[in-house]
């Protein structure tokens, strides 16, 4: 195959180029017989030696020489009789000549034929004068002698015409049978060389058909097998040989390929230097829990000691003072813990196994119950709340929205928290209802920051921690979490556990 | 009189813990080390000292430390047979849920998050104090 020019060869061939040569080849054979059959429509018939013109010169010939003899017969009875219908006869049969003699003209084409034609109008014209002057003889009287010569002479001249007659008819003759089997040798060669041509060209057809179908299909099927590959990040195999248009979309795929290997190299590498960055941060949240903590337990130490060492020398304002000093020690160090403990809920790996929310909801309402045993809190929990989740972050994250819910219906007179589940298209979004202080829609979008309140301490103490607790557990779930409310009206916290079945599809 | 060695190097830490063990205990004797090696060498001896003829009652760890770290030390000190059995309370103000793990894994007798106001850590000394020294009373004791 290597000695075929470049463009001959079939892999080299282009998928456009391959079903044209599928589907032209057994049609040419087709357009050669149009073509053929188109020429001899339109060419300009050419004069032949067929059998009808064979039959022609024959009828010509036997009327010219028919004519002479008429005219012979005539000229001699008249010269014989001088009765004028002898001689009409003779006239008749000299009129009629001209025109028989111009169709033979007409219907022989065979040089040769032509030669030995012309010798017999020449015997003819002789044959006329000959009889002219048998026939134009004074009368009456006996003939003369120079006038039964001429006779004679009529007689071999009509014996010439004969000869030349025959010879004419059977030289016709032979040149129509030649023709004739010419034309049964050109049909038997158009005939085997159309049915060898169809031949030829049906199983080229055929084998080409087969070539294209089997070549797109095994490359098509290694096409379709690299862009599995390719779904499942493994490298493209080699495509079998060619250069078609399924070699150009293998190409593209290939690069698609190379690209996404580059684009999964840097996603390791940021990935490496995100882990780098929690290791960090794990360090440095491990030097803030032990070195941030220990000057104010120093504080708090020292504070301590003046108010024992030094009490006879210290005013009540002092002392007043002093306590200040610790209870900010010591609210800082709360606030040092839960920062710590945000930070150690976006790090630590989410463990998805069943939980029952409910029972969760239960218990950590019952210990916030025994905990204020003064409040009276109508709570309903709907029974029977499912979901696939990380058992210990969902329980902190109902505990944080419990806990706001207990306080913020600190004030409130027949204070209520409901806990439900609503299916919402196919995932189910909780929420956790109370009718407390609530709050005003348009601080919404600071509720779940850290450290955000949007009430005072005096009201309602707090960190403003729970939340962002909160919202950072339902995000490493992939869920979201909102809320309403309105001042004095209570509010409710609507939140998912899995990512949105919509956003996927 | 009852003897405890308190493993830190914070020294605002070491005055404070002295004052709160002190005021629980008023008779209690506490030597201090600041940090690992002065630890070890208090308990094991060294080059230059020989080992206490009397082991202090109980032993009061930081984790963190400077030289050699507190769980380094609970290791060497579990690792040699005179202080295998010697009560060790950590007292520490990691939280990490690791370092708790390991410490108890390393053979510590308790583990305290040091308080951060200074009334719990004299409830907490108050617990210690009367837990382990009492414990170290019991005239059955199979040492």
């Amino acid at each position: 195959m290597e000695l075929m020019p470049r463009f001959l060869r079939w892999s080299k061939l282009r998928l456009r180029t391959k079903g044209l040569i599928v589907v032209g080849l057994p049609v040419l054979p087709l357009a050669v017989f149009w073509l053929i059959i188109l020429l001899a429509v339109f060419r300009a018939p050419q004069p032949t030696n067929s059998p009808g013109r064979t039959l022609i010169v024959q009828a010509g010939l036997a009327r010219v020489f028919s004519d002479l003899l008429d005219g012979d017969a005539g000229a001699r009875h008249n010269a014989f009789t001088d009765s004028g219908e002898a001689f009409r006869r003779y006239q008749a049969a000299v009129d009629r000549l001209p025109a028989d003699l111009a169709v033979l003209d007409n219907a022989v084409i065979d040089p040769t034929l032509r030669a030995s034609l012309s010798e017999l109008k020449t015997a003819v014209d002789d044959e006329l004068g000959v009889l002219a002057r048998v026939a134009g003889a004074p009368r009456p009287g006996f003939p003369k002698i120079s006038e039964v010569a001429a006779l004679n002479r009529s007689v071999a001249n009509l014996e010439r015409v004969r000869g030349l007659s025959t010879s004419i008819e059977k030289g016709q003759n032979a040149l129509t049978a030649a023709r004739s089997e010419q034309m049964r040798a050109a049909q038997r060669m158009w005939f085997w060389g159309l049915l060898a041509a169809s031949i030829l060209c049906g199983v080229g057809g055929i084998v080409a058909a087969l070539m294209l179908a089997n070549g797109v299909s095994r490359r098509a099927a290694a096409l379709s097998r690299n862009a599995d590959r390719l779904a499942h990040g493994l490298p493209p195999e080699p495509l079998p040989v060619g250069e078609d248009e399924i070699g150009v979309v293998d190409a593209r795929l290939r690069e698609a390929a190379r690209l996404l290997r580059l684009r999964e190299d840097e996603l390791q590498q940021r990935t490496k230097q995100l882990e780098a960055a929690n290791h960090e941060l794990e360090a440095f949240s491990y030097s803030v829990s032990h070195d941030l903590r220990a000057p104010l337990r120093a504080i708090d130490g020292f504070s301590e000691a003046i108010l024992q060492d030094c009490a006879d020398r210290l005013d009540e304002q002092g002392k007043d003072s002093l306590r200040r000093v610790r209870s900010a020690a010591t609210r800082m160090g709360v606030l040092i813990d839960e920062l710590l403990n945000l930070s150690r809920l976006t790090r630590i790996e989410v463990k998805r196994q069943h939980v029952d929310i409910a029972e969760s909801a239960n218990a950590i309402v019952a210990d916030l119950a025994r905990r204020t045993p003064a409040r009276d809190v109508n709570v309903a929990i709907e029974p029977g709340l499912q979901v696939d989740a990380d058992p210990e972050l969902v329980h902190i994250a109902l505990h944080n929205l419990l806990d706001n819910a207990w306080k913020y219906t600190g004030k409130t007179a027949g204070a209520r928290i409901e806990v439900g589940a609503a299916p919402t298209g196919a995932t189910t979004v909780f929420h956790v209802r109370d009718n407390g202080a609530g709050f005003e829609m348009a601080y919404a979008n600071r509720l779940f920051g850290a450290f955000q309140r949007l009430h005072v301490d005096r009201d309602f103490e707090g960190t403003g921690i729970g939340l962002a607790i909160v919202q950072r557990i339902i995000q490493r779930h992939g869920g979201r979490i909102w809320a309403e409310s309105a001042v004095n009206a209570g509010a409710t916290f609507y939140f998912t556990l899995e990512p949105d079945r919509r956003a996927h599809a | 009189m009852k003897r405890i060695l308190l493993v830190e190097d914070n020294a605002d830490d070491i005055e404070l813990a002295v004052r709160a063990f002190r005021g629980t205990n008023p008779t209690l004797e506490i030597d201090i080390a600041h940090d690992g090696p002065e630890a070890l060498a208090a308990l094991l001896g060294s080059n230059g000292q020989p080992p206490p003829a009397v082991l202090p009652a109980l032993v009061l760890l930081d984790l963190k430390l400077p030289r050699l770290d507190g769980f380094e030390v609970l290791k060497r000190i579990r690792g040699d047979s005179r202080t295998r059995f010697l009560p060790v309370v950590i007292l520490t103000s990691s939280i990490e849920p690791g370092d708790l793990m390991n410490a108890y894994w390393l053979g510590a007798n308790s583990y305290i998050r040091k308080p951060l106001s200074f009334q719990d850590l004299i409830a907490a000394a108050g617990q210690i104090t009367g837990y382990w020294l009492h414990l170290n009373e019991l005239p059955s004791r199979p040492m």
